[in-house]
């Protein structure tokens, strides 16, 4: 598999990146580690005129905890998420999360900025992001997870707009994540993400990993929780307010019961913590 | 977490085992010489070769399983900078003298085989099926031109559901033809098959699925053609002198003239036979373009490109007594040919032959029947029909303990082959056995009563485990020429072999198999260094290149030991014969009282000795005894008088997850008689990576293709499920060595034993598992999601 | 050009392997400034300024890398084809963690496909490799 043709251009600042973007028009395309971008220009599913590498831009690459908000530069990579133990301590769900994407490989060059622009639904930091309203920096602005993810694999990012960190709120309370796949280095096939809140044991948010178009919220779920639901019952309302489509890995039906068991899972797990 | 692998105690088992061999190497787990260069990156597989002022070529297939081609416009291909050549299916045509061969063995009676060009011309009958040829000075350049061939397809209707196929008036696989069908053959049983079922106690009525597979080499396929006054060919092959002799065919030359060079291979499994298109499209667009020419396949390529496995579908009856006598079975098989028969040759009858398996059957009757379809051919992969015929037999068996309410063990030991040579019911001999040995020692190490209260115990509390039974019988070494090669035009599949003792004393072995991971730079160093009474470190095993080693069938069907060994083994006896009278020459006595043991020639009556060192060096001096030319070598070629019957007994431990459909392997216990055996380590790798392929097809791996219009769904490892090491089988590993009386080494073959019935294993373990849910058959890849279905429809919702 | 093309094609280097199309089978592994990365997913171009180490490099001279040393004495190849990935990513992994737990090497280890072993023998490697290193680490402590 051969890519195509394209310019090369290493950024030394983000605000060179961002001047380059714009100079090289619309479907100029950024490069961060490249584990999403590189396999769809070997398969020439897409074919960017000029590629701005922003993967040596060293400075976007940290975690920091301010009081209540853990900030992640969006070059930070799996690995550097996966064993950073300021993160581990505020956010552990992240942390955890981070230990299982990809493979080791992958996890040594891939960014979470990257994922969160090529906002697959498979996209575990996407879902992570909208499960606890992260906020998403770019050199423009800042959107809310929520606003972030308008379709599938499409986000509002301008083509010449870089996201330069991810907000999320310190989150110390008990949380899982469970990715069913039907091999460890695969993408979910279903992804069900937990965060209780430390101080309140009815407070939880349940994200939903390619479960439809993008990831997604179980409103429905969490209100039964708080409610005082079995993890049958929240596992229940999951599975029926889910919309998942179906593939190779599974119809619609088993999906959704995939969703249940999922849920079920983590809500016990949750609630033994 | 840690994960239990064989004991120390069951490595000893299995070098114990080894030990029936002679000589010091034999039987020893000797550390493998070929491992230096591959550790170190050193190997060389074809596309590590170049050659100067090489081009690259890209080939451009068609998307769709079946359209006719209305045009090809190479034009802006051709006028991108550095592109050589852009060469369709009639600038190819020119050039070919013959058109890929229908291997005939095994399937008499052929309705109709579809003549297969390197390349389609105006009809495209496979997904995959090469439509042009692109070649350039550079491998990027040659991709961006590829881009740019515009092909105005037709898409026509495809052909490919089995049994839709095969009713009068269905669609067409190829628009010139009047049905689908390749073959329909009845092997008839001997006996009344109807009046065994009126008098059966039970009878079980089964469709049992073998889906279509990926062999999946990690190394892709891949071609190197330098043609001028002669054409050398670097190509990633099991069976360099085959693809020779067809390719030369094809291209018109002597096969003297065409040199193929098969280098470090990096897998096969049955899938590198061909001779494939490639092998024929290069060396033309070589000659086309005047440079030489190397392409090599993306792994998308390969998923759709090179041959599949398995794809066949059997509809079984059988019949047994209330005490578990077998008494019929009757057999219809579809058989998914694709659009070309390839190397679609006798491996899927073989699946009807050995259907019997380990069994005293009075009767089996059965219909084959080849389907064409718009699809990629299926060809040989590892076990190629073994696997098929263990996993409907033992399918059938459990089937049958069900009726019976009867214990799938019980069933298994009251019909066992227990008297050889047995002559199965389509007529093999199989030489030897013992398959009461290997039921025994598998149900002792796995434990199976202690299991079966376990079991109980643990479904009281809602969890599901199972116990799954595989017992074999296969056939290996392939094969004796008097039932291998199918009439006067056809060539039989002995093996060869070259040995020389250079003057030094050392040893050049040539053979004509070709290792792609067996090991046979050891194993046949190990057999020439007993019976040479050499070191091992002084023999050198050449394999893969048709100018320096005699012609040879190649690797597969289990056959490089016991027919390339014996080969190598009976040049070697041929060394010593010589040699014997060179030394009661040097001892001044008759031949009748020299002996040779351990590398010495000793003078009977005076105990005098010469080394064969010392003997080596005197042949190639003056002074010889009449009649006795210089030198030291010697070729044989060894056509084996049957074929040679491994057998053995796989059992499988699982638990299902009722709840997600997810099986776990909770354990593997594998049991095979490979005869002796030269290299226990070498054996115990292949058992190894033999049971994972078949657990991956029975858990994992096929190739899917939509309902709708026959489109292959999918493409990449993203979505053909090969396992990773979290996927791993921590198999056990144990042997019983019964030695074939076939061949003077003893040894059977042992490369596809551990694929043959770990299928069956598993599947038999899950039917286990699920029982008391109601759960009689599950098809493969038993995927969670089809698990769960079978678990839940039909389920009260209330009990989900 | 991927730096898998500029290793193999412009230098020669054909240690590195390539056998998939989509960053899943690991043939092409290498270090990049030490980190066990897909040469077949970063570009040449991306790599520049940076240490890139292949199989080629692995070993001194003669002696053998532990990791190729242990993947010989368990048979952990048969092909070969998969093999140098699978050393570089062993070694890159031991680097980081010298003592694993079998999840470690699962979870490390994901990212090679090796289809003629059926890891049994890769996962004896590796261990062994780790008991190796860790015998000689003892033992330089004890000389000092």
């Amino acid at each position: 598999m051969i890519p195509p043709q394209f310019e090369y251009y290493r950024a030394q600042s983000v605000d060179d990146a961002v001047s380059a973007l714009r100079a090289g028009g619309e479907d100029a395309k950024a490069l961060a580690g490249g584990m999403s971008l590189i396999p769809v220009l070997k398969m020439r599913m897409s074919s960017p005129p000029l590629l701005v590498d922003i993967g040596a831009l060293q400075s976007l690459n940290y975690v920091r905890v301010d009081s209540d908000q853990v900030c992640v530069g969006a070059l930070t990579r799996h690995r550097d998420l996966m064993s950073s133990a300021v993160l581990r301590d505020a956010l552990p769900l992240l942390a955890d999360t981070a230990y299982d994407v990809g493979d080791a490989q992958v996890r040594a060059r891939g960014t979470i900025g990257g994922v969160l622009a090529h906002a697959d639904s498979a996209g575990d930091y996407c879902m992570v992001s909208l499960l606890l309203d992260a906020h998403i920096v770019t050199t423009d602005r800042v959107i809310a997870a929520q606003d972030f993810f308008e379709g599938f694999m499409e986000t509002c990012l301008g083509s010449d707009e870089l996201i330069t960190e991810i907000r999320f709120p310190v989150s110390r309370g008990p949380h899982t994540y469970i990715k069913f796949r039907r091999r460890r280095s695969d993408w979910a096939v279903i992804g069900v993400g937990v965060q209780r809140s430390l101080d309140d044991a009815r407070a939880c948010r349940i994200g939903l990993t390619n479960a439809g178009f993008t990831v997604s919220r179980a409103p429905e779920a969490e209100e039964v929780y708080s409610a005082g639901g079995t993890a049958d019952d929240v596992a229940a309302a999951a599975a029926a307010h889910a919309s998942p489509l179906a593939d190779l890995a599974g119809d619609v039906e088993y999906k959704k019961a995939l969703i249940a068991e999922l849920t079920r899972r983590a809500i016990t797990e949750v609630g033994a913590q | 977490m840690t994960i239990r692998l064989a004991t120390s105690e069951t490595q000893e088992a299995v070098r114990e085992a080894g030990r029936a061999s002679q000589g010091p190497y034999s039987g020893q787990s000797v550390p493998r010489v070929e491992d230096s260069r591959l550790i170190r990156g050193q190997g060389q597989y074809v596309d590590d070769f170049t050659t100067s002022n090489v081009a690259y070529a890209e080939i451009v297939r068609s998307p769709l399983p079946h359209a006719r081609i209305r045009g090809v416009d190479t034009s802006a291909a051709a006028a991108l900078p550095g592109v050589l050549g852009v060469f369709t299916g009639h600038d190819i045509v020119i050039e070919l003298h013959a058109l890929l061969p229908v291997i005939a063995a095994g399937v008499p009676n052929r309705r109709q085989t579809p003549p297969q060009y390197p390349i389609a011309i105006d009809e495209a009958v496979y997904e995959g099926e090469p439509v042009a040829v692109v070649v350039a000075d550079t491998r990027y350049g040659a991709a961006d031109a590829a881009e740019l061939v515009a092909v105005d397809y037709e898409p026509l209707p495809a052909v490919h559901d089995l049994d839709a196929a095969i009713v009068e008036g269905s669609g067409v696989t190829h628009a010139d033809a009047a049905d689908n069908i390749g073959w329909d053959v009845a092997l008839p049983g001997e006996g009344d098959v109807d009046a065994a079922f009126a008098g059966a106690a039970v009878t079980v009525t089964q469709r049992i699925v073998q889906q279509r597979v990926c062999a999946a080499s990690i190394e892709c396929r891949s071609v190197l053609a330098d043609y001028r006054d002669r054409l050398t060919v670097w190509n990633s092959s099991q069976m360099p002198h085959f693809n020779r002799m067809y390719v030369a065919e094809g291209l018109g030359l002597p096969e003297s003239k065409v040199r193929f060079i098969s280098p470090d291979v990096g897998g096969a499994f049955g899938s590198k036979m061909g001779p494939y298109a490639e092998d024929y499209l290069i060396p033309i667009a070589s000659k086309l373009v005047g440079r030489p020419v190397k392409w090599t396949e993306t792994r998308s390529e390969n998923l759709s490109s090179t041959s599949h496995g398995r794809g066949q579908v059997f509809d079984i009856e059988a019949a047994a007594a209330a005490d578990g006598t077998l008494l019929a079975m009757k057999i219809k098989q579809l058989v998914d040919i694709g659009a070309y028969f390839g190397r679609t040759g006798a491996n899927p009858i073989v699946s009807v032959q050995l259907s019997g398996g380990c069994y005293r059957w009075p009767i089996i009757e059965a219909r084959s029947i080849g389907v064409l379809t718009n699809k990629m051919w299926t060809g040989p992969y590892r076990g190629a029909g073994r696997p098929e015929a263990t996993h409907l037999v033992e399918r059938v068996m459990d089937l049958l303990a069900h009726e019976l309410h009867m214990d799938p063990v019980e069933i298994r030991r009251r019909n066992f082959i227990t008297r050889f040579p047995h002559v199965n019911n389509f007529g093999f001999t199989y030489d030897s056995g013992g398959y009461h040995g290997a039921l025994d020692r598998a149900l002792d190490a796995i434990d199976y009563t202690g299991f079966r209260q376990r079991q109980a115990d643990l479904r009281a509390r809602g969890r599901f485990l199972g116990i799954g039974v595989g017992c074999y019988v296969e056939i290996s070494g392939f094969g004796p020429s008097w039932q291998t090669a199918a009439d006067d035009h056809e060539i039989g599949l002995t093996e060869s072999a070259v040995v020389r003792m250079h003057p030094s004393g050392a040893v050049s072995v040539f053979a004509g198999t070709h290792s792609h991971g067996q090991g046979h730079a050891t194993s046949f160093a190990q057999i020439a260094a007993d019976a040479l009474g050499v070191a091992l470190a002084d023999v050198d095993v050449v394999e893969g290149d048709t100018s320096n080693t005699p012609f040879g069938h190649g690797t597969y069907g289990s056959r490089s030991t016991p027919v390339g060994g014996m080969a190598v083994y009976t040049a070697c006896q041929r060394i010593i014969e010589k040699g014997t009278a060179i030394a009661a020459h040097l001892l001044h006595t008759s031949i009748d009282d020299v002996s040779f043991k351990g590398g010495i020639f000793t003078d009977a009556a005076t105990g005098e000795r010469r080394s064969i060192k010392d003997v080596t060096l005197a042949s190639y001096n003056r002074g010889l005894p009449d009649g006795i030319e210089q030198g030291m070598e010697a070729t044989a070629f060894f056509d084996p008088p049957n074929f040679t019957w491994p057998f053995g007994t796989h059992i499988c431990e699982v638990e299902v997850d009722t709840h997600t459909g997810v099986t776990k392997i909770l354990r593997y216990v594998a049991v095979d008689d490979c005869g002796n055996i030269i290299n226990p380590m070498l054996v115990e790798g292949q058992i190894h990576g033999g049971v994972l392929q078949g657990v991956a097809q029975a858990l994992l791996e096929e190739v899917q293709y939509s309902e709708e219009d026959g489109q292959r769904l999918g493409g990449t490892f993203l979505d053909y499920l090969v396992p990773t090491i979290n996927e791993m089988v921590p198999t056990e590993v144990y042997h019983t060595v019964t030695p074939t009386p076939t061949n003077s080494l003893g040894v059977k073959g042992v490369g596809e034993a551990g694929t043959i019935a770990s299928s069956v294993a598993v599947i038999n373990a899950i039917c286990d598992a699920l029982e008391p849910l109601g759960v009689r058959h599950v098809e493969m890849p038993a995927s969670p999601q089809r698990l769960w279905h079978l678990i839940h429809d039909g389920m009260p919702a209330a009990l989900r | 050009m991927l730096l898998v093309h500029f290793l193999r094609d412009q230098l020669g280097m054909t240690g590195t392997h390539i056998g998939c199309d989509t960053s899943q089978c690991g043939a092409c592994t290498v270090w990049l400034d030490g980190d066990a990365v897909k040469s077949c997913t970063i570009f040449a171009v991306q790599a520049d300024g940076h240490k890139v180490t292949t199989i080629e490099g692995l070993s001194t001279g003669q002696k053998l890398h532990p990791m190729q040393q242990a993947f010989h004495d368990e048979h952990a190849l048969q092909c070969g084809y998969c093999t140098p990935g699978f050393i570089m990513s062993a070694a890159s992994l031991l680097k980081r963690i010298p003592h694993p737990t079998d999840e470690d090497l699962l979870h490390g280890l994901e990212g090679n496909i090796c289809r003629c072993t059926g890891y049994v023998n890769i996962l004896k490697a590796v261990r062994r490799a780790a008991e190796i290193a860790s015998n000689e680490t003892r033992d330089d402590e004890a000389e000092k």
